[in-house]
């Protein structure tokens, strides 16, 4: 006796298609419903784990979106515009080189809090060596420069000998010069920039300056 | 900076390849700590004198002495790999302090005991630099095998993460030291062992911080 083996109603492809894309829609539409009904904090640590995968859009969102939470922080620390935008895109910067330090299922507001404030620290810390190097000059000494020195034949010189001096330079010092002194760049991103290691870069810049000195003081300052 | 904030994210957004985040700072602690503790028991026992240090085990402070040592050497490693971790909180920091105190505190127990016993004498400053050798030699490739594992991450406090890898790599040096020292401390001794764990979490503060940088 043989029993005929029975698998269910048969259904046919076409039918198969048409049920599958009708789960899609109900699954788009809870996902959807699910996005709508998430807080910020949630929203962002589904933001940053796509950004780990490397999914641009999202990627592009939570960096837009941090930017506005970054500018919040960074006005704790500075109040001139530009700085601030400065910390901002210092910030940005960090986040993309540390993102793979993001544990997902945590907050993401606390990790970039901290990279926000330490950015906005550093920034201090320049604005503090930078005032450290500065001389204030009285107004008397200012008005006492005679004109020939302001004059703009005179930058104009003054220009030309550093670009000289600059193209006597060896690549590698003029390129440190150009990428820390110039385009301001810290030294990881000068060091990203031209593929030379941090320390040969550092080196590069101290001969560099050494040589300018020679040069544009003729050897009196050096 | 010479780019505008938008143009920055698109530059960002297209430079972006998928990568893996770094395991906990719990598990990272762990994949470091169970190598070097296993090496350091294996070390113990094979040249050291493990017999003195249980026959010993008995004497409550040395015993104390001895895990509060080894506990601030373990407290302070988890402590520099979450600190190393931006967002988390400072107060891990303090994660060693408890049994540090208790290190110290037994250490000074032992020596007042010892000047007890044997009064106060002509000490030599440099009596115990055999201590203070082994605790470099033991303890530098702790801590560059800390900071081997730390560079990965970003540290927002640099000196607390430096500072807590150096402690731990000397104070569990100084305890693998229990076992190749008399038990029993007298003041040099201890003053030795603070100064080398001192000079080890001062140089991992200063070259582990440059190296580190300030990312």
């Amino acid at each position: 006796m043989t029993a005929a083996l029975h698998f269910g109603p048969a259904i046919d492809v076409p039918s198969f298609m048409v049920i599958i894309r009708h789960l899609r829609l109900v699954l788009d539409a809870g996902f959807a419903v699910a996005e709508l009904n998430e807080t910020q904090s949630q929203r962002w640590q589904r933001l940053m784990i796509a950004a780990q995968a490397a999914e641009p859009r999202a990627y592009a969102e939570l960096l837009r979106e941090s930017s506005s939470f970054i500018r919040v922080i960074a006005r704790r620390y500075h109040s001139d515009a530009g700085t601030i935008e400065d910390v901002v895109q210092e910030t940005l910067i960090s986040i993309h080189r540390v993102r793979q330090t993001y544990e997902p299922g945590r907050a993401v507001e606390p990790w970039i809090a901290a990279i926000a404030k330490a950015r906005a620290i550093d920034a201090l810390r320049a604005r503090l060596r930078r005032l450290k190097m500065e001389t204030p000059v009285a107004a008397e000494v200012l008005a006492n420069i005679p004109d020939t020195m302001r004059s703009s034949e005179n930058t104009l010189a003054a220009n030309t000998s550093i670009a000289e001096a600059m193209a006597a330079l060896p690549p590698a010092q003029r390129a440190a010069v150009r990428l820390l002194k110039i385009e301001e760049l810290s030294l990881r991103e000068a060091s990203e920039t031209s593929g030379q290691s941090i320390s040969a870069l550092k080196s590069a810049l101290h001969r560099a300056m050494l040589s300018l000195r020679l040069v544009l003081t003729g050897g009196r300052d050096a | 900076m010479h780019e505008t904030t938008s143009a920055l994210i698109e530059r960002l957004t297209s430079q972006a390849v998928p990568i893996k985040p770094l395991l906990s700072p719990w598990l990272r602690a762990a994949a470091l700590l169970v190598p070097v503790l296993g090496l350091m028991t294996a070390i113990a026992l094979a040249s050291g004198n493990p017999t003195r240090v249980t026959d010993h085990l008995s004497d409550p402070v040395f015993t104390l002495a001895l895990a509060g040592s080894l506990l601030t050497g373990i407290f302070a490693f988890v402590a520099a790999f979450m600190l190393s971790v931006p967002g988390r909180t400072e107060s891990w920091g303090w994660l060693p302090a408890a049994p540090a105190v208790i290190w110290l505190t037994a250490s000074t127990v032992q020596c007042y005991r010892h000047v007890e016993e044997y009064g106060i004498h002509d000490y030599s400053p440099f009596a115990s630099a055999d201590c203070f050798v082994f605790i470099l030699m033991a303890g530098t490739p702790i801590a560059v095998a800390t900071h081997f594992l730390l560079r990965r991450a970003l540290s927002t406090n640099l000196t607390g993460v430096t500072s807590l890898a150096g402690l731990a790599a000397a104070t569990l040096a100084a305890a693998m030291l229990a076992f190749f020292h008399p038990a029993g401390t007298d003041p040099v001794d201890f003053i030795t062992h603070v100064v080398a764990v001192s000079a080890l979490v001062l140089y991992m503060t200063t070259f582990g911080r440059n190296a580190l940088g300030s990312d």
